[in-house]
C-alpha cells in the first residue's frame, strides 16, 4: 500500500498541498478522460505554472497537449477555442493567461469572460473533445466559482499547486523586498497584481494549522500589502493591513517591526488629516527607533513629524525637523531620504516666498530622484517646480511640469497626487480666465479627493468657489468658501483658513458689507503674518487697500498699497502689476496733488512715470 | 491502466444529462414526486395553456428531469394522453450570456419547425417567418428563399450559425426588435398550424394520437443578462417578471427553466401568480431536517444512481465502503457534486476499490475551493441557518440567494405526500463540506456563546 493510500487523519484541516500527489492526480485525469473533461489547476505564480506544465508533459510524453497561451484580453473563451483548437484535435488542451482578461478581482465575477463561460457551458463538450485544463491564479478560480456556477459545477476536479516552502520564502522575499521605492515604482496594474498575489499568499498562510503558522512572514506580507494599498490611495485598507502588521509584531515582540508599523499607521492618519493621531504614532515610533539605534527610522520619523508641523503652518518647527532628518540621511548615504528632505525644505522656503531657494532645493531633489529612477519622487518634484513657475507667472512652463507629473502619477496609480496636479492645472486655467476649463479640472480633482477622503477636498471647494465668484455667482461662491473653511478649520489648516476668510471677505465687500469684509480681512491677515507668508500678507493688504479706497480712507489705502507693492516687486510676482494699477486708481480718486505728496513723503522721490 | 477506473471516470461525468438508462426516479428521496408526475397531473387538469416555471440548484438534475418528461409525454403510461414535446435547449442557439426575447422567439420557431420535420415528417409552411428570415438573410449567410409559401425546417442550421457571430446576432436582433409584438402573434399562428398538423397526423396501430404540443425551454436560467442590462439578477427578474405577458402570451403549454435564486427571492410568490405553477426540483435528502441524522432512502438513491453508471460492476469492487459512505455524505445529495467527487477520487489512486484516502483528497478539493470562494459576510449567516430549528432562509436577503447559487446552502423538501394536508415544504441546510470548515466552526462557536448570554 503506497503512502497515498493512508487515510488522512484530519481531512478537513487544509494542509499544504503535496505537489507531487496533485501532479500525479492531474496526469491520471488526463489519461483517464475520454472526451471532454473540465479541469482546473490553481497556481498563483506564472513561472510556477509553466514549470508544472513542463512536468506534466514530461510525465506524459505520449500525449499531444496543445497549450493556448493567451496574451491579450478576451471575452469568450469558447470562441477562442473554436478558432485555435488544432485539427485533428489534441489529447488535451491547456489554457493559460486568463489573467489578462481579468486583471483584478473586484469585478471579476461579473466580467464578460466569466458570464460567457456560464452561458456557453453546454457547448464546451461539443467544441472541445478532450480534457481541458484551465491554469489560473486563486482569484480567477474564485471569480469563476462565484460568477459562473453552472460552468464551475461541471468540473471533474480542481488541483491545487501552492508554492513549495523554500520557494515560498523566495517569493515572499521578492514580494517583500525592494524597500519603499520598489513598491512605489510599479505601474498601477502591477501594483494591483501584487496586491492579489499577496492576498492569495496570505490566505494560504492563514490556513496553515495552528502549530505551523508562520507569523513573521505573515507580518511582512501584511506590511507590504499596506504599502501597496497606500500607494494606490486605498487608505482604509492600508490602515487595516498596517494594524494587522502591528498586532503580529507585538505578538512576536519585534521592536523594529512595531516601530515601522506605527510609522506607517501614522502616515495613513496624516493622509486623512488626523494629525493628532499621526503625531502620536510618529512619536512612539521615534522613541523605539532611538532606543534601537535605528538611524534610518529616526530620520524618517523626524521627516514625518516635520510634515505635521508643516500641515499646521508651524514652519520653523517643520524646517528644524527636516534639517535634522537631512543630516542623518546624508550621513547614512540614503539618497531617497535626502531627496525627500530637500523637497520638504524647499516647500518651507516656498511658503515664505523664498522662491529662488525653493526652486534650488526642488531641482536638487529632482536630480537625485532621476538618478535613482524613483518615479514617485520625480512626480513630486515636477509638481513642486511647477508651482514655483506658476508663482512667477510662467504659466506655460508650469503647465508642462504639472502635466508631466500628472502622467507619471496616473501610471503609478497615485490618485491623491493626481488630484493635486489636476487642481494646479485648474488654477492656471483660472489665471488665464479659462473658467470652464478650470472648473472641469477642479471638479475632477474634487471627485478624487472626496472618494479618498483626502484633505484636498477643501482646496477644490475653494477653487470652485473662485470660479463661481469670477462668474458673478456670489451665493454659490459663498457657499463653497464656507464649506471649504469648515473643513480647513477642522484640519487645523491655518493657511487654508486664511485663504477662505480672505475670499469670504471679498464677497462681503462686493455686497457693500464693508464692516463684515474688513473683519474677515483682518482675521486673515493676522494668520498670514503669523505664518510668515509674505505673498499672502501682501495680497491681503492689497485687498484691504481696495476696501479703504472704496470707503474714502485714502491715506490708509496708500500705506497698504505701498507695502504690498514693495513685497510683490521683491518676490517678482505678477501681482505687482495689479498693485500698480490700484495705486493709479487711488491717485485719480484721491487727487494727484495729495497722492504725489504722500509719495514723496514715503519714498523721498518724485513720482515715477509708470504711475502717471 | 485500471479499466474500471477509466470506465467509472467517464460514466460519472458531471456535464451530461442522464440518459434514460442512467435516470433514476428519486421522488421519495427528494421528498416530492418528481417534476414529471406533477406536470402531467397539472396537464390533465388544465383547461388553458399551462405556463410552468421549473427550477432547482445548479446541477441537481433539471436537464435529466426534462429529458425524462419529454420521453414520458411522448410515450405515456396507458390511459394517459399523449403529447408532442418540443425540447428546446436554449444553449444550442445562444452561447452568449446576453440574450433577448427576440433571440428566444426565433429559436422557438426554428426548433418547432425542425422537430416536427424530423420526428413527424411535418413541414410547417409560413409566409411571415419566411419573410422575416428573408429580410435578415444577409446576416444569416447564404440563405435561399423560394417564392411562395416556404418550409422553415432548414432554418435551424442557419440560425445556429448566429451563435458564432455576435455582430450578426446583434444585427438580426435590431432588425427584428420593432416587430416583436407581430412576431408573437405570428408565432401563435405557427403554433396553431403545428397543433393542427400534429393532431391530424396518422399514428401506427396501437398508439394514441397526439393531443397537443408541449414546449420545454431548458437552460434559460443560464442566461446571465437579457437585453444588454448590466445587473444579472435584475435583468433576470425583469425578463421573467416584467416580461411575463410575452412569455405567457404563447398559445402553447410551456415550461421555462428559471434560476433558483429568482424562484426563492421575495418575488417568488409574484412569479407564481403570473405563471401557473412554479416547480422546484429539490436535492436528494441525505439528512433528516429535524434530527440531523442520515436519511437512508436518500443515501440508497444516490448509491443506486452510481450503480447505474459503473457498467455492471458490483459497487463493492469500485469503492471501499468507507470511501463510498464518505463521498455520499459529503455530496449533500447533490448528484453533480457526487459525480465530481467520484471523478477526482479516481485520479488519486491507481487501484480499485477506490480507497478512503482518495475519497478524502477528492473532497479536500472542495474544501479548498469553499474556504476561499465564500465571502466573509456569509459565515455568520451560514452559522445562523445551521443553528436554527426551522431551517428557513430569508428570501429578501441577497446573500442567502447567492449562497443558494454557489451551493454553500442546499435546498431540500419535506414532502407533503399523497393525501396529507401539508404542502411540500422547502428547507435549507448548510453544505456538509462547508460545515467542516474552520471558519464555519468558528462562526458557530461565536454564535452559540452569544445565544447563551
Amino acid at each position: 500500500m503506497s503512502v497515498n493510500d493512508v487515510a488522512v487523519a484530519e481531512p478537513f484541516v487544509p494542509t499544504a498541498t503535496d505537489e507531487e500527489v496533485e501532479l500525479r492526480a492531474l496526469c491520471r485525469a488526463l489519461t483517464l478522460a475520454d472526451g471532454f473533461s473540465l479541469l482546473f489547476a490553481r497556481c498563483n505564480q506564472a513561472d510556477h505554472r509553466r514549470k508544472l506544465i513542463d512536468d506534466v508533459r514530461n510525465g506524459l510524453p505520449h500525449l499531444s497537449i496543445q497549450v493556448l497561451d493567451l496574451h491579450e484580453p478576451i471575452t469568450h473563451l469558447l470562441d477562442e477555442l473554436r478558432c485555435h483548437l488544432k485539427s485533428p484535435p489534441p489529447d488535451a488542451v491547456f489554457v493559460l493567461g486568463l489573467e489578462y482578461s481579468i486583471p483584478t478581482s473586484c469585478d471579476a465575477p461579473s466580467s464578460s469572460l466569466v458570464a460567457n463561460l456560464n452561458a456557453a457551458r453546454n457547448s464546451f463538450p461539443h467544441v472541445v473533445r478532450c480534457p481541458m485544463v484551465l491554469w489560473l491564479p486563486e482569484y480567477i478560480l474564485s471569480a469563476i466559482a462565484r460568477g459562473a456556477p453552472d460552468f464551475f459545477s461541471i468540473r471533474s476536479g480542481v488541483y491545487y499547486f501552492a508554492v513549495a516552502p523554500q520557494d515560498t520564502m523566495n517569493v515572499v522575499q521578492s514580494l517583500v523586498d525592494g524597500g519603499l521605492m520598489g513598491v512605489s515604482n510599479l505601474t498601477l496594474a502591477e501594483k494591483q497584481e501584487r496586491i492579489e498575489s499577496i492576498k492569495s499568499l496570505l490566505a494560504e498562510y492563514e490556513t496553515l494549522p495552528g502549530d505551523k503558522r508562520d507569523l513573521p512572514t505573515e507580518r511582512r506580507l501584511h506590511y507590504r500589502l499596506g504599502l501597496l494599498f497606500g500607494h494606490v490611495s486605498s487608505y482604509k485598507d492600508a490602515l487595516t493591513e498596517f494594524e494587522n502588521s502591528l498586532r503580529l509584531a507585538e505578538k512576536l515582540n519585534e521592536q523594529d517591526a512595531i516601530a515601522r508599523s506605527r510609522h506607517a499607521i501614522g502616515i495613513v492618519h496624516q493622509y486623512r488629516g488626523e494629525y493628532e493621531a499621526a503625531l502620536e504614532q510618529y512619536q512612539r515610533s521615534l522613541a523605539i527607533a532611538e532606543e534601537l539605534g535605528d538611524r534610518a527610522l529616526v530620520a524618517a520619523s523626524m521627516y514625518q513629524i516635520g510634515n505635521i508641523h508643516e500641515d499646521r503652518g508651524e514652519y520653523e518647527a517643520a524646517l528644524e525637523q527636516y534639517q535634522r532628518s537631512l543630516a542623518i540621511t546624508e550621513k547614512l548615504g540614503d539618497r531617497a531620504g535626502v531627496a525627500m528632505s530637500l523637497s520638504a525644505i524647499g516647500s518651507i522656503h516656498q511658503y515664505r516666498g523664498e522662491y529662488e531657494a525653493a526652486l534650488e532645493q526642488y531641482q536638487r531633489s529632482l536630480a537625485i530622484a532621476e538618478g535613482l529612477a524613483d518615479r514617485a519622487a520625480v512626480a513630486r518634484s515636477l509638481h513642486q517646480i511647477g508651482i514655483i513657475h506658476q508663482y512667477r507667472g510662467e504659466y506655460e512652463a508650469a503647465l508642462e511640469q504639472y502635466r508631466r507629473s500628472l502622467a507619471l502619477k496616473e501610471e503609478l496609480g497615485d490618485r491623491a497626487g493626481m488630484a493635486r496636479s489636476l487642481h494646479q492645472i485648474g488654477t492656471i486655467h483660472q489665471s488665464r480666465d479659462e473658467y470652464d476649463a478650470a472648473l472641469e479640472q477642479y471638479q475632477r480633482s474634487l471627485a478624487i479627493a472626496e472618494e479618498l477622503g483626502d484633505r484636498g477636498v477643501a482646496r477644490s471647494l475653494h477653487q470652485i468657489g473662485n470660479i463661481n465668484y469670477l462668474r458673478g455667482e456670489y451665493e454659490a461662491a459663498l457657499e463653497q468658501y464656507q464649506r471649504s473653511l469648515a473643513i480647513k478649520e477642522e484640519l487645523g489648516d491655518r493657511a487654508g483658513v486664511a485663504g477662505s476668510l480672505h475670499q469670504i471677505g471679498i464677497i462681503h465687500q462686493d455686497r457693500g458689507e464693508y464692516e463684515a469684509a474688513m473683519e474677515q480681512y483682518q482675521r486673515s491677515l493676522a494668520i498670514l503674518e503669523e505664518l510668515g507668508d509674505r505673498a499672502g500678507v501682501a495680497l491681503s493688504r492689497g485687498q484691504m487697500a481696495k476696501l479703504f479706497t472704496a470707503t474714502g480712507r485714502y491715506p490708509d489705502a496708500f500705506q497698504l498699497l505701498l507695502l504690498a507693492l514693495a513685497t510683490f516687486v521683491e518676490l517678482r510676482s505678477p501681482d505687482a502689476q495689479i498693485a500698480a494699477v490700484n495705486l493709479k486708481k487711488l491717485r485719480s480718486k484721491w487727487g494727484e496733488e495729495h497722492f504725489d505728496a504722500a509719495w514723496r513723503e514715503a519714498t523721498g522721490e518724485d513720482l515715477p512715470d509708470w504711475l502717471k | 491502466m485500471n479499466e474500471i477506473l477509466k470506465l467509472v471516470y467517464n460514466e460519472c461525468d458531471p456535464h451530461e444529462a442522464a440518459s434514460s438508462q442512467k435516470y433514476l426516479d428519486c421522488g421519495e428521496a427528494r421528498g416530492d414526486s418528481a417534476l414529471t408526475d406533477q406536470f402531467l397531473k397539472h396537464l390533465e387538469l388544465a383547461d388553458d395553456y399551462l405556463k410552468v416555471l421549473f427550477s432547482g440548484h445548479v446541477g441537481c438534475g433539471k436537464s435529466s428531469e426534462l429529458v425524462r418528461l419529454r420521453d414520458r409525454l411522448k410515450n405515456p403510461a396507458t390511459s394517459h394522453r399523449r403529447y408532442f414535446p418540443i425540447l428546446l435547449d436554449v444553449s444550442e442557439y445562444l452561447d452568449d450570456f446576453d440574450a433577448s426575447l427576440t433571440d428566444i422567439l426565433l429559436a422557438i420557431v426554428t426548433e418547432l419547425a425542425q422537430t416536427l420535420r424530423d420526428d413527424l415528417g411535418i413541414e410547417i409552411k409560413d409566409n411571415y417567418f419566411a419573410k422575416q428570415f428573408d429580410e435578415v438573410r444577409e446576416f444569416l449567410g447564404d440563405l435561399e428563399i423560394k417564392e411562395g409559401e416556404v418550409g422553415l425546417s432548414w432554418i435551424k442550421v442557419k440560425v445556429q450559425r448566429l451563435k458564432r457571430d455576435p455582430d450578426a446576432r446583434r444585427k438580426v436582433r435590431e432588425a427584428l426588435k420593432p416587430r416583436l409584438s407581430n412576431i408573437l402573434e405570428e408565432i401563435n399562428i405557427v403554433f396553431a398550424k403545428a397543433r393542427l398538423e400534429v393532431k391530424r397526423i396518422g399514428v401506427p396501430m396501437g398508439q394514441q394520437p397526439y393531443d397537443d404540443i408541449v414546449l420545454i425551454l431548458d437552460n434559460l436560467e443560464k442566461i446571465n443578462t437579457f437585453d444588454e442590462q448590466t445587473d444579472s439578477f435584475q435583468s433576470q427578474r425583469e425578463f421573467f417578471l416584467e416580461g411575463y405577458t410575452q412569455l405567457t402570451g404563447l398559445d402553447v403549454h410551456v415550461i421555462y427553466t428559471i434560476p433558483l435564486r429568482l424562484a426563492r427571492s421575495i418575488d417568488g410568490p409574484k412569479l407564481v401568480q403570473r405563471y401557473d405553477r412554479l416547480l422546484v426540483l429539490p436535492m436528494i435528502k441525505v439528512i433528516d431536517r429535524d434530527t440531523g441524522q442520515p436519511f437512508e432512502a436518500g443515501l440508497e438513491c444516490l448509491r443506486e444512481i452510481l450503480e447505474k453508471r459503473i457498467g455492471g460492476h458490483p459497487i463493492g469492487d469500485v469503492f471501499e465502503p468507507a470511501a463510498l459512505e464518505f463521498l455520499l455524505k459529503y455530496s449533500g445529495g447533490h448528484v453533480r457534486n457526487l459525480m465530481t467527487f467520484v471523478q477526482s477520487a479516481c485520479t488519486y489512486t491507481d487501484e480499485t476499490p477506490i480507497p478512503i484516502a482518495a475519497a478524502q483528497r477528492a473532497v479536500q478539493q472542495s474544501v479548498r475551493t469553499y474556504s476561499t470562494a465564500i465571502p466573509k459576510d456569509h459565515w455568520n449567516k451560514l452559522a445562523e441557518l445551521d443553528l436554527s430549528t426551522d431551517k428557513k432562509i430569508d428570501n429578501g436577503d441577497a446573500d442567502f440567494l447567492a449562497m443558494l447559487e454557489n451551493l454553500s446552502i442546499l435546498e431540500y423538501v419535506n414532502g407533503g405526500g399523497e393525501g396529507s394536508f401539508e404542502a411540500a415544504e422547502p428547507w435549507c441546510a448548510v453544505n456538509p463540506v462547508v460545515r467542516e470548515l474552520q471558519k464555519f466552526k468558528a462562526a458557530i462557536q461565536e454564535l452559540s456563546t452569544e445565544q447563551k448570554q
